[in-house]
């Protein structure tokens, strides 16, 4: 396989977020500002050539047949994808470079959730990716919550809650997945950190009806561990946050059904 | 007469987190929650005391304390492991409640979580189609850890 530090490389920049530091490189000025539009929220261009991680996107010439050539997204030295549409593998680095920056994130814990803030704290909604995450969050925010993020709850050592608001991943019958604008939203975005005053553990059931019951502090803990990136990591930060979450949120578990009439049934429950 | 058993939890290579009376335990990729029943009996294990004893201290009856030590045992909990009884099998949760009148918030629990690999794609994050499952993807993609791939 080849290195992908021995390609010449034309086009060099670095980020950061959420103290994470991340390279990005390629050999075609347009391609590096289409990398450069889709890093993971709240990143900061930075000066220094030292990342955690570094993304390469090899840009092949054209061939001489005619024949589209294919392109390579690296992951650090690993060939990530191999694909004959650019936009697709900036798409590719674009969620790989938001899951490293999970990985990566100095003082912070990342955990696969949904967030949204509801009078003035977060409401939590912990599962793992194609779980709902995203239609849930988005009917939240349509019924008056704030939006935080789709994807990760940025969890912090008072047990406060980061934006990462990206724009939100919907998925098409198709089960295609499909960006939502911003100004599409029909909501507002949250800026700073709030407490989280409820954590959901909920999956969708067609026809279920919404009955709670309250999980303990340690179930709960257990819940948002489930579904942590570094959680294997062993760092002590992990279970100190995640167990401050838990025990000053309220965990309610619950089947739920329809996301349009859960969503404002929920909010008006917790107002 | 058989001599008493002094149990001795396990404590090595644990990150051990407290909550509220309850117990996370973190080893490796393997995680248990430890309800405060059977918490407080994996706390009380420490090679000194007998099944008598933290029965005792704990004010629970003894074929509680068993049935948790059977846990904690199976869970690889403790250092040393309680003989078992002629019938040399560990009592079941349901023979369990079947032969004590304890309340169901005191049965010694312990929940395993595997912990995720913190390589699984985010949402959307395939270079192609995302997928469930294989018939999610045109043919002759797969479908591996939610992204349709070639083969």
């Amino acid at each position: 396989m080849e290195n992908p530090d021995l390609l010449h490389w034309t086009q060099f920049g670095a980020f950061t977020c959420y103290d994470a530091r991340i390279g990005v490189r390629t050999n075609d000025a347009a391609v590096f500002r289409r990398m450069f539009d889709s890093l993971p929220p709240h990143s900061k261009v930075m000066a220094t050539q030292k990342v955690d991680w570094m993304y390469s996107l090899w840009v092949a010439p054209r061939t001489r047949s005619g024949r589209r050539p294919y392109h390579v997204l690296y992951s650090n030295e690993k060939q990530y994808a191999r694909l004959r549409e650019i936009e697709q593998l900036v798409d590719a680095f674009e969620r790989d470079a938001q899951l490293a920056v999970a990985q990566k994130a100095r003082r912070k814990v990342f955990v696969h959730a949904g967030v949204v803030g509801w009078r003035g704290r977060a409401i939590l909604i912990p599962a793992k990716s194609y779980a709902g995450k995203s239609t849930l969050v988005h009917e939240l925010v349509r019924a008056g919550a704030t939006y935080y993020s789709d994807e990760f709850a940025v969890l912090d050592q008072q047990g406060r809650v980061h934006p990462f608001a990206r724009q939100l991943s919907l998925r098409d019958e198709m089960k295609r997945n499909a960006k939502l604008g911003f100004d599409e939203l029909e909501g507002k975005i949250g800026v700073r950190a709030i407490p989280v005053g409820t954590v959901l553990v909920t999956k969708f059931r067609a026809g279920a009806k919404w009955r709670p019951k309250i999980l303990t502090p340690g179930l709960g803990a257990l819940e948002l561990l489930a579904n942590t990136v570094t959680a294997r990591s062993g760092q002590p930060l992990v279970l100190e946050v995640l167990t401050r979450v838990a025990k000053n949120a309220r965990i309610l578990k619950s089947a739920r059904g329809e996301a349009k009439s859960f969503a404002t049934q929920l909010l008006q429950q917790l107002a | 007469m058989a001599s008493p058993f002094y149990p001795q939890a396990r404590r090595e290579g644990f990150i051990v987190q407290p909550m509220d009376g309850e117990l996370i335990l973190q080893d490796g990729e393997v995680t248990r929650l430890l309800n405060e029943t059977a918490a407080s009996v994996w706390q009380k294990c420490d090679g000194h005391h007998s099944i008598a004893d933290i029965a005792r201290e704990l004010a629970l009856d003894e074929m509680t304390i068993t049935y948790a030590l059977a846990q904690l045992s199976q869970k690889h909990l403790l250092q040393t492991i309680p003989s078992r009884t002629a019938d040399a099998r560990p009592m079941t949760r349901r023979e369990f409640l079947k032969k004590g009148a304890i309340a169901a918030a005191a049965i010694p629990v312990i929940k395993t979580i595997h912990l995720p690999d913190p390589n699984v794609p985010v949402s959307g994050a395939c270079p192609g189609q995302s997928c469930v499952v294989t018939p999610d993807c045109t043919p002759p993609d797969v479908c591996i850890s939610g992204c349709c791939v070639g083969v």
